[in-house]
């Protein structure tokens, strides 16, 4: 039912815990002055550490 | 050479000033406040309002905010989101609008254990974080892959 809403396009499914637990670490000291934005190298690794891989996660 | 990444964050070093302003920003959407513009961001700091808005263009520029279109209103400040969407998230008697249902829980995640709130056909799909466990279980559906997110991301 929810393909219905993108037409049946499918990109990628992650669990509820899983994005939470990226949420975590990607809005750690976001609230803070000095916060930096991640370069994209360690963006990726961000995601890949929550086990976010492939292409759908590339940045660089 | 265009850095593959600039779509998602600019790479631009942030000005002192850009880094206060932007922090504020959080700093009043986590406080509860829904209209975060120019006028509140100066107002809350005794800043010059012409200066804060040339900040906010030099974060829009960069990806560091979304702003409404034709104005200096904060439509986004990932995971905050300065519009209704039906996406939001709930901590005791505090609530924060969300752009998306992950936001929903990133906000949770920065704010402490509550509930996620996203519309359904069948009214709204409520999930519970406590001690950082979300319940019951779910799927987010990404439409858009990361390198894309900002090429609209209203839509993504």
């Amino acid at each position: 039912m929810w393909l219905q809403a993108t037409g049946g396009r499918r990109g990628y499914v992650a669990s509820c815990q899983t994005m939470f637990d990226l949420s975590t670490d990607w809005y750690s000291g976001r609230l803070d002055e000095y916060w930096e934005p991640p370069t994209p190298e360690k963006a990726e690794a961000v995601f890949a550490s929550h086990g976010l891989k492939g292409d759908f996660w590339r940045l660089s | 050479m265009r850095h593959p990444g600039t779509r998602f964050y600019g790479l631009r070093r942030m000005t002192p000033f850009d880094r206060q302003v932007r922090a504020q920003i959080y700093r009043l959407f986590s406080e509860g406040t829904t209209v975060v513009d120019e006028v509140a961001i100066a107002e809350s700091r005794g800043w010059s309002t012409d200066d804060v808005e040339d900040s906010l263009e030099r974060l829009a520029e960069t990806h560091l905010v979304k702003l409404a279109e034709g104005g200096h209103r904060v439509e986004m400040a990932h995971p905050f989101s300065g519009t209704g969407t039906g996406y939001r998230s709930v901590v005791g008697d505090r609530s924060w609008n969300a752009n998306c249902a992950w936001d929903a829980l990133a906000i949770l995640a920065m704010m402490g254990d509550g509930e996620a709130v996203a519309p359904g056909p069948d009214g709204d799909v409520i999930w519970s974080v406590q001690d950082g466990k979300v319940s019951p279980e779910g799927i987010v559906h990404l439409l858009i892959p990361a390198r894309r997110f900002w090429d609209d991301i209203e839509f993504t």
